[in-house]
């Protein structure tokens, strides 16, 4: 079943097979979790908002427009739950989401994590839990679902510029690190 | 963000136009330029490496059995226009049907089906006759027509704009 296409699955689930909604949870809740625990910096509330995810995005099916594609659509409804969730904690939600000028300054991480990993792969993946949420979010999106800067920008509601701005702002803060202790050096 | 950085930043995403190009060739004879972009690539390939957090364990199976447990059904829209009509029309008949048996004179005494039949195709013809006549003149039935016309037109793109409005609504994410 797994060589199905997103929208193949979903039209079997109109039909009124449901259990076919599994294949798609299987598809996309890692990809979820890593968003949502970078972005609620917390795996319980990443738990419990990646199944309100799930649950919203079965209830939300009947209105799925086939033209458009389901992982960016999925992803949105992640990106705004988590969103939902933040402001519902208030954790310095107008401070940390209200524009795209947030602080990259990771100095404050550095000598904890530098201290404690091995490599610099180890070094770039820790470094990017403690990037600004949307600058984390960003790389993940890009990286690891591999989506394009367009999806990112209709995933994140933010224009293509500013989606460009915050991934080579949270790339740059990052390289900053690594000149810092010559990792550019020890590898080329 | 500088102008040395957005170039290095585009050189990696492969996003350069031809002039750009050229330019960054110039940056890339300054050795910090170099070691910027050195740095940059070790970012973008250890980016590359990253790693799927793993879902708790039996995620699916659990939000299958809620889902279950709330024997969720994907509802179908339902055309709402189509039914609203023909209530409409059939109530209309209804209508129509009950006022003309109120009219018919049910008399016990009268002799024979055929002429109680007769009787209410009289009765029918006769009530039938006044509205008949009325609505024989054109202008009537110009302004009726038009009048029904721009009543379903208005009737279906209210209908339609609520539905569209209500959609919009619901597919918004996390809504």
């Amino acid at each position: 079943m797994n060589h199905l296409t997103d929208i193949e699955i979903i039209e079997s689930i109109q039909r009124g097979n449901q259990s076919d909604f599994s294949l798609l949870i299987d598809r996309y809740k890692n990809k979820a979790f890593s968003m949502l625990r970078r972005m609620l910096k917390n795996e319980m509330d990443a738990e419990e908002a990646l199944q309100d995810c799930f649950l919203k995005a079965y209830n939300g099916l009947k209105d799925f427009r086939k033209d458009s594609k389901y992982s960016t659509w999925f992803y949105k409804i992640t990106y705004n739950t988590a969103l939902s969730i933040l402001a519902s904690k208030k954790r310095m939600m107008e401070q940390e989401m209200s524009s795209i000028d947030e602080e990259f300054d990771l100095g404050a991480y550095d000598p904890e994590i530098y201290g404690t990993t091995e490599n610099v792969n180890q070094f770039v993946t820790k470094m990017v839990d403690k990037l600004p949420i949307r600058g984390a979010l960003v790389i993940i999106l890009f990286y690891l679902d591999g989506l394009s800067m367009n999806d990112i920008s209709a995933v994140m509601g933010l224009s293509l510029v500013n989606v460009k701005v915050l991934l080579h702002r949270s790339r740059n803060s990052l390289r900053d690190l690594l000149l810092k202790h010559n990792y550019q050096e020890e590898i080329l | 963000m500088n102008k040395i950085d957005e170039l290095l930043n585009k050189y990696i995403d492969g996003e350069l136009q031809s002039d750009e190009l050229e330019e960054v060739q110039q940056l890339l004879k300054y050795d910090d330029n170099v070691k910027n972009l050195k740095a940059l690539r070790i970012v973008d390939n250890s980016l590359r490496t990253l790693e799927e957090d793993l879902a708790p364990v039996n995620f699916t199976s659990k939000v299958m059995k809620t889902l279950s447990a709330g024997s969720t059904k994907i509802k179908l829209s339902k055309n709402y226009f189509a039914s609203t009509i023909n209530i409409v029309f059939f109530v209309s008949i209804l209508v129509i049907l009950v006022y003309m048996f109120s009219q018919i004179n049910l008399n016990p005494s009268a002799s024979g089906i055929n002429t109680k039949v007769n009787d209410t195709v009289n009765t029918i013809s006769k009530s039938m006759l006044p509205l008949l006549t009325f609505f024989n003149n054109k202008s009537v039935m110009f302004f009726g027509s038009s009048f029904c016309l721009i009543l379903l037109l208005g009737a279906y793109y209210m209908v339609e704009g609520h539905k569209t409005f209500k959609r919009r609504i619901e597919s918004l994410p996390g809504k």
